[in-house]
């Protein structure tokens, strides 16, 4: 490969030699023959000196610009660019330091990039953050003067600010998804008091439903981020609530201790996920072929897997569902 | 039971209000920190619940200064729900933190656990509209605040807890200084004059009389 390269760039140098060489050869053959052997000797021994002295100046040459190029790949400015010029021997200065220029503003313009992003996330907070004050007094509106109100319209009003509050909490977390300094702290948590309060957030949707909840009777401790934990949780919950029977919902939770792990799994008795869609649920964005599929953003599994990697769990739909269940999703946290 | 919410949003403020008021407490409510802290000097509650985000003097400013009195447990309710601003509000001295939106439940019950805890914990002697916090020595009246120097605030307790009796000099300095030996005499009259000093400066309805050959007795005003 070697041999190849040299003799590539070495050709048309050597047959320049050659055919000076040639030329002049002829010459002093024509102008005297006896002495022509003596002389093509040292005409070819002079022209392979020359030749070899040639050949180590271009390497020597090569080596440094491969040294300047080296600089300027890593980082293109036109200092660099320069010292490249330079060693070619000048005539491309202005080409390089153009590749040099438009290398920093692309550069400028992924720093002004991440900025806006950054601006970006921090609206969302702030604009969650006031958001969340009316939210909070129409909840407590509704429990306040619920018999300012009939039932009926006392149980509305709470599902729809339920509903607002939990969009708005899906778009915190998505934003936070990607933030560069992630707020995670680990500590040792008991899963039965998450899934209490959990349950205790959805009870409206329980109670006017008559949906039935099965806790597990057991508990275990978990370590992972509370308030990741507990917006994982709402989710299935969210989940569950939507997609379980309209006549008789049925919502199990059943908490699974072993050596190596501990897995809560969350079903319900809903129409199910089709086989097919099963491996996409989690993606982003996936609301599933079939027509009859509720509306919605398809953000629900897909953040629930994300945050679920961020406090090293993993989350599965199985195909194995408790009895009386159509579909589960389980959550497995290794000890 | 007196809460006081310090939130600056009229209609979240007002149904808190009336949440606490359901559950039987004597619910008052602040727009902003100055206007509470002022009310909350004269008649301290039994919890204080404070929203941190509030125009003008912010609500940890509000918390570290009531932290810094010891007199009742305050509850953070805030829509700022990073790991970060629970650490901030709990290490300014707040003493349980909530997100919004909370289910009422959770609020009561949360308000209902911090009462009871501090109401075991709270160390304080009436004397008409005037209160003396014995852990502090922080004396509150209708018309002001103001802590006093221990010697002052053992000696004023005591007078307090002896009324409509007189302390005989005796009493107060085996209470205060343990013994009347190898203490200066003069010193419980100096004392006095400076804790009728420290009661005048917020024109606290208690006045001091010397009884002679009894003592010292601490008598509620009734007329300013």
């Amino acid at each position: 490969m070697l041999l190849k390269k040299i003799f590539t760039r070495a050709a048309p140098w050597a047959f320049a030699f050659a055919v000076s060489d040639a030329a002049f050869i002829f010459t002093m053959f024509l102008l005297s023959p006896e002495k022509t052997p003596k002389l093509t000797a040292y005409i070819l021994l002079a022209s392979a000196l020359a030749f070899a002295v040639g050949c180590f100046a271009e390497q020597r040459r090569r080596k440094k610009l491969d040294l300047a190029l080296g600089e300027f790949a890593v980082n293109m400015s036109e200092k660099t660019a320069l010292e490249v010029d330079r060693v070619l021997g000048g005539g491309f200065a202005d080409r390089l330091c153009l590749a040099a220029q438009k290398y920093s503003e692309r550069g400028k313009r992924a720093v002004e990039l991440s900025g806006e992003a950054d601006d970006y996330r921090e609206y969302i907070e702030e604009w969650v953050h006031e958001v969340k004050t009316p939210l909070a007094a129409a909840s407590l509106l509704t429990d306040n003067r619920a018999d300012e109100m009939s039932a009926d319209v006392n149980n509305r009003l709470k599902a729809i600010f339920h509903s607002i509050g939990e969009s708005t909490e899906q778009i915190l977390y998505y934003s936070r998804l990607n933030a560069p300094h992630p707020d995670i702290n680990f500590e040792n948590i008991k899963i039965g008091s998450c899934l209490e309060q959990t349950v205790e957030d959805f009870e409206p949707f329980i109670s006017s439903r008559k949906i039935v909840v099965t806790l597990p009777q057991n508990d275990a401790s978990v370590t992972a981020d509370r308030r990741i934990l507990l917006f994982i949780l709402s989710l299935l919950m969210s989940n569950a609530v939507k997609y379980c029977s309209q006549t008789d919902g049925r919502i199990v939770f059943i908490l699974h201790e072993q050596d190596t792990e501990i897995t809560l799994t969350a079903a319900n008795n809903g129409e199910g996920v089709r086989t097919e869609d099963l491996p996409f649920i989690f993606d982003k964005g996936f609301t599933g072929n079939c027509p009859n599929r509720k509306k919605a953003t398809g953000m629900g599994l897909y953040l629930a897997r994300k945050y679920a990697d961020a406090i090293c769990a993993e989350i599965t739909a199985p195909d194995v569902f408790p009895p009386g269940c159509t579909f589960a999703v389980k959550l497995t946290f290794t000890k | 039971m007196i809460v006081s919410v310090i939130e600056d949003d009229a209609f979240l403020r007002d149904e808190l209000l009336r949440t606490f008021i359901k559950a039987g407490y004597d619910a008052r409510g602040f727009a902003d920190a100055e206007s509470a802290l002022t009310a909350l000097a004269v008649e301290p509650p039994a919890l204080a619940v404070v929203d941190v985000g509030l125009p003008g003097r912010s609500g940890y400013s509000l918390i570290s200064e009531i932290h810094g009195t010891k007199q009742f447990p305050v509850l953070v309710l805030t829509a700022r729900d990073t790991l970060n601003d629970e650490l901030t509000a709990l290490g300014l001295g707040a003493d349980d933190f909530l997100t919004k939106p909370c289910p009422a439940a959770r609020l009561l019950a949360r308000a209902k656990r911090l009462t009871e805890l501090y109401s075991g914990m709270r160390n304080e002697i009436k004397l008409g509209k005037t209160r003396l916090d014995c852990d502090s020595f922080n004396l509150t009246s209708p018309s002001g605040s103001v802590v006093l120097p221990e010697t002052e605030g053992r000696i004023l307790s005591v007078l307090m807890k002896k009324y409509p009796f007189p302390a005989s000099a005796d009493e107060i300095f085996a209470e205060v200084w343990g013994t009347r030996d190898f203490v200066d005499e003069n010193i419980l009259r100096v004392n006095i004059t400076r804790l009728r000093k420290n009661l005048a400066v917020i024109d606290t309805p208690v006045e001091i009389v010397n009884i002679r050959s009894e003592g010292y007795i601490a008598k509620p005003c009734t007329e300013q």
